[in-house]
């Protein structure tokens, strides 16, 4: 099955479904990020300006902060 | 260096517009940045800023380069170590303002949502970050959405933003959202394939297809709008635990074809018919940041 699954999802299915429970496993690994991909999200981001703002007040520290059309840690 | 730092992200034409206090205060110090006072060939006011909790700027840019953002991180902080604490720190706390953050839904089901191409044998060669893009969204649903699918079936709303949000190909960049009538298809049931101690088992299947027409461009900068389309469409099928009050864990898969290009999704040379997926799996509970195209639920 392991040798199976990948050649399915290679294949030109164009117009066939591609989701069924026999490549459900291999959907999931093909597409969700590997640790590598996430790495960046180890980084204890705030997730918007008003909470760094605000932390930053509490610590004592400066913000950094990363504006992005799309948010970073939703839609890049 | 960066525990020196109180990191956060936010989505900038959110602070460009938005009237909340924060907001209000990047409108002021993002003039100051690197993009200060430009309109072509866009306004954004995207990048990296380091602020003072005050708005004070002390450091932006707009680069990845390790070598640069080191260096800038550094000025920045050689900045704050010459003001006073006064002008360092506010006198009061910062008032909040609506957010859609606010309406997490606590008792819901709360999914990260991933979306990538899948591995083709024709089409466009991809090189570079082309050839592994991802991107990634969430997906909100309340308490009352989220029984009903263990119940057996996810109600027309909650389908409907499923579909026609994380239908759009954003794989290398933004999309638009697709419009009510360009879902074509929509369902997602769930059905119990085991029980435990700690309650049901259960199979999600489904499809889901979205389709539009229109004029619009599909390259940011050198074409004019046109006649397009686009779609996505296909399969859905999962897993998922429910305990009796809430998801204990989450995994759906949605796979087929994606065409068409818009102005921001980086396809113009690769319209497809090309195979991509999306994936939804449940989201850590820390991860509170709200789904990108919020203003399309209607909460």
């Amino acid at each position: 099955m392991l040798v199976v699954v990948p050649l399915l999802l290679a294949a030109p299915l164009q117009d066939a479904p591609l989701a069924t429970p026999e490549t459900l496993d291999a959907l999931v690994e093909q597409v969700v990020p590997s640790d590598e991909e996430l790495a960046w999200r180890a980084i204890p981001w705030r997730p918007t300006l008003y909470d760094g703002l605000s932390d930053g007040a509490a610590s004592d520290k400066p913000v950094l902060l990363w504006a992005m059309n799309g948010h970073p840690l939703g839609s890049t | 260096m960066l525990d020196a730092f109180v990191p956060c992200a936010d989505e900038v034409w959110r602070l460009q517009r938005a009237d909340t206090p924060a907001a209000k205060l990047f409108q002021a110090f993002c003039e100051d940045g690197h993009y200060g006072g430009r309109t072509k060939p866009t306004p954004t006011r995207q990048g990296i800023y380091v602020v003072t909790p005050t708005g004070t700027l002390l450091a932006s840019w707009n680069s990845r380069r390790p070598e640069y953002v080191e260096q800038k991180l550094r000025e920045a902080l050689a900045r704050w170590d010459e003001l006073e604490r006064e002008e360092r720190l506010p006198s009061e706390a910062l008032r909040a303002g609506p957010r859609a953050e606010d309406r997490y839904p606590m008792d819901g089901l709360v999914l990260q949502v991933f979306t990538r191409d899948l591995p083709r044998d024709s089409g466009p060669s991809c090189s570079g970050w082309r050839a592994d893009a991802w991107n990634t969204d969430h997906l909100w649903l309340t308490a009352d959405e989220a029984r009903a699918l263990a119940a057996g079936e996810l109600p027309r709303a909650a389908l409907e933003r499923l579909v026609r949000i994380h239908g759009r190909d954003n794989v290398r960049g933004q999309s638009r959202v697709y419009e009510k009538g360009d879902v074509t298809a929509a369902r997602l049931v769930a059905r119990t394939v085991g029980r435990t101690e700690d309650g049901r088992e259960l199979l999600l299947e489904g499809e889901g297809a979205v389709r539009q027409k229109g004029v619009w461009q599909i390259d940011d900068r050198r074409d004019e709008p046109a006649e397009h389309s686009r779609s996505f469409g296909g399969s859905m099928v999962g897993r998922a635990s429910w305990d009796g009050e809430r998801f204990t864990s989450f995994e759906l898969a949605w796979a087929g074809p994606r065409t068409g290009a818009t102005k921001y999704n980086g396809r113009a040379d690769d319209p497809g018919p090309a195979p991509m997926a999306v994936v939804f799996r449940l989201a850590p509970e820390a991860d509170r940041v709200a789904p990108s195209f919020f203003w399309a639920y209607g909460w």
